[in-house]
């Protein structure tokens, strides 16, 4: 699941996914998200790719309601950011997302590398 | 003068004569049987001799009376020193507590009129003194404020937060430092920055309180609104860096089908500006954070073997592409981990090594060496690149320095990196030092203590996940 609110930027995580063999389900806000991982009757997804900045609901929330829910806690969440406040990545990362990227720094390869183990671990 | 001495000799000598005259005239007369004139001769010895006697008890009285005298005189004089003594003091304690006085009407007026708010308080916290700018800055008049606890401006804090600090000032009997939000008479609220120092006797008991605050509402809100904007703009600013990166890593990958050599030639330029603009945003950024405030260093035990690996791993794709040979060494000396701010080492090893890779030609060698000197971790970096020129090494650790040799060969550098290495290494007890020449390379080391860095109070961390 990819919730990232920059459509292009939604497009090329997307892509890269199909591309690498993975089937994305792509959201461009955290509302419309959370309302289908709220829906039991809806499979979870492997991991979620998160961007922290969202119209609505943000990435700090939406983490919160996940870790809430005994169903949903333990699908790992990747957030992928350009913010760069240090509040920010503590607030997140208290509430044990498994990595915080900035995405700037980092290569769609790379970050599809990291979810890949961060799966494999969890196995 | 009488005094202490005897009776002049003439004196005994008229008496002795005028005796022994009388008494040869008496025996003469006797003699001359003359009884009248011996027994008037006789008598007037006997008076003689007593009035001799009377007159040597006299002078002996006068004698004795003398010398009293000269005793109460030299009494006199001591007491009349010491007196004079006395009064020479009294005037030197009395120009004493005129300064003493004056130096108290300096103070009180120093404090009476400092700008920031000046409290007294009794152990208990009852406050006894409070300078105007304590009025002024909370709203409460004097007679409201003396006699009142300073929470009639406070509790606006956890309790957690007031026990605190009443248990570093009275249990502990240590000063106390801290922000804290307080609230003025008309309800507005302030953050306050307040130093609190119990004045303690020889006994150890506390005998006050003394509160300093100063309202720093107005400082602190120009921080928040600083990184704020920092991270604002990082967010505005690597928003369309990112969205550049992708789409043309996925065109350089071939997963939007494949292009003739000139596109991907094209494609692979584009990619090389949007790197360079995505690390002089970095660098601008963290420069800027470092500006605008003092940086927090936060070490916690750092496996830096691990750490150097990671940021290796991270520049292996540049250290293939210009065929670099690549080394590290680690001495067995170095140990598993070492307390280190993890964010800002990897920073340091970043800049270096991708500094060394940069500036070398393909098929250059870098080399990155870690091992102990004198109780420190040395960490070098070497390489046999295009070296720094003489006239550049003084100007090396400033902000947009790039030297001229290798501005002309290399456009990539933002002039930053080295200028972000020695902030970093500044704010948290490293060294960083180097050697370089022109065309045959430069090594860098950088040393931090073996005992590890310490935890250092600050207000901006650098960008680094």
């Amino acid at each position: 699941m990819v919730i990232e609110d920059e459509e292009l930027l939604l497009n090329a995580i997307t892509k890269k996914l199909e591309v690498s063999g993975i089937k994305p389900m792509a959201y461009l806000d955290a509302d419309t998200a959370l309302a289908y991982l709220m829906d039991e009757s809806n499979i979870p997804p492997h991991a979620i790719w998160l961007d922290y900045h969202l119209k609505g609901t943000d990435g700090l929330e939406f983490t919160k309601k996940v870790k809430e829910s005994p169903r949903l806690k333990s699908i790992p969440i990747v957030v992928v950011s350009n913010s760069a406040n240090d509040e920010t990545v503590k607030n997140v990362l208290s509430l044990g997302i498994d990595k915080y990227l900035l995405k700037a720094e980092h290569r769609l390869d790379d970050i599809i590398k990291v979810i890949e183990s961060i799966l494999e671990t969890n196995k | 003068m009488i005094g202490n001495k005897n009776l002049p000799n003439i004196i005994y000598l008229l008496f002795a004569t005028l005796i022994l005259v009388e008494a040869f005239l008496s025996i003469f007369s006797l003699l001359a049987f003359t009884p009248v004139i011996t027994f008037i001769l006789i008598i007037t010895t006997a008076l003689t001799s007593l009035l001799f006697y009377f007159f040597l008890q006299f002078y002996e009285y006068l004698n004795q009376k003398t010398k009293l005298t000269e005793t109460q005189n030299a009494e006199l004089t001591n007491t009349k020193d010491k007196l004079t003594k006395i009064l020479i003091e009294l005037e030197e304690e009395k120009q004493t507590t005129e300064k003493q006085k004056n130096e108290l009407l300096k103070l009180e007026l120093a404090i009476a009129n400092a700008s920031d708010p000046i409290v007294i308080t009794d152990p208990d916290a009852k406050i006894i003194y409070a300078n105007k700018a304590v009025e002024y800055i909370t709203g409460y008049t004097k007679s409201e404020i003396i006699g009142a606890s300073p929470a009639l401006w406070g509790k606006q804090m956890s309790k957690e937060f007031y026990e605190n600090m009443w248990y570093t000032i009275k249990t502990k009997k240590n000063n106390y430092h801290g922000l804290v939000t307080n609230k003025k008479k008309s309800g507005t609220k302030y953050i306050a920055e307040v130093h609190i120092s119990p004045v303690i006797n020889e006994k150890g008991d506390i005998l006050y309180f003394v509160g300093i605050e100063r309202d720093v509402t107005q400082l602190k809100e120009a921080d928040r609104m600083k990184t704020e904007f920092i991270s604002l703009a990082s967010h505005q600013l690597r928003t369309p860096l990112s969205t550049m990166k992708w789409y043309l890593e996925m065109l350089m990958n071939g997963d939007v089908g494949k292009m003739n050599k000139e596109q991907n030639d094209f494609i692979k330029y584009i990619n090389k500006a949007n790197e360079r603009m995505i690390e002089l945003v970095n660098s601008l950024l963290n420069v800027s954070k470092i500006e605008s405030g003092k940086l927090m260093v936060d070490p916690v035990p750092t496996d830096i073997v691990m750490l150097i690996e990671e940021v290796v791993n991270e520049i292996a794709r540049k250290i293939e592409e210009k065929k670099i040979q690549f080394s590290m060494d680690v001495n067995r000396s170095v140990p598993k981990t070492i307390n280190l701010d993890p964010k800002m080492f990897r920073q340091v090893v970043s800049n270096l090594l991708s500094n060394s890779i940069k500036y070398t030609p393909d098929y250059g060698m870098v080399s990155i060496a870690l091992y102990t000197e004198d109780k420190n971790l040395v960490v070098q970096v070497k390489d046999n690149g295009y070296g720094i020129p003489a006239k550049d090494q003084s100007k090396l650790f400033t902000k947009f320095h790039r030297g001229e040799n290798i501005a002309k060969m290399e456009n990539d550098g933002t002039g930053l990196g080295l200028y972000l290495v020695k902030a970093i290494l500044d704010a948290s007890e490293g060294k960083l030092w180097f050697e370089s020449e022109e065309n045959k390379g430069s090594t860098f080391w950088v040393s931090i203590p073996l005992e590890g860095i310490k935890r250092s109070e600050g207000d901006v961390t650098l960008d680094s996940y």
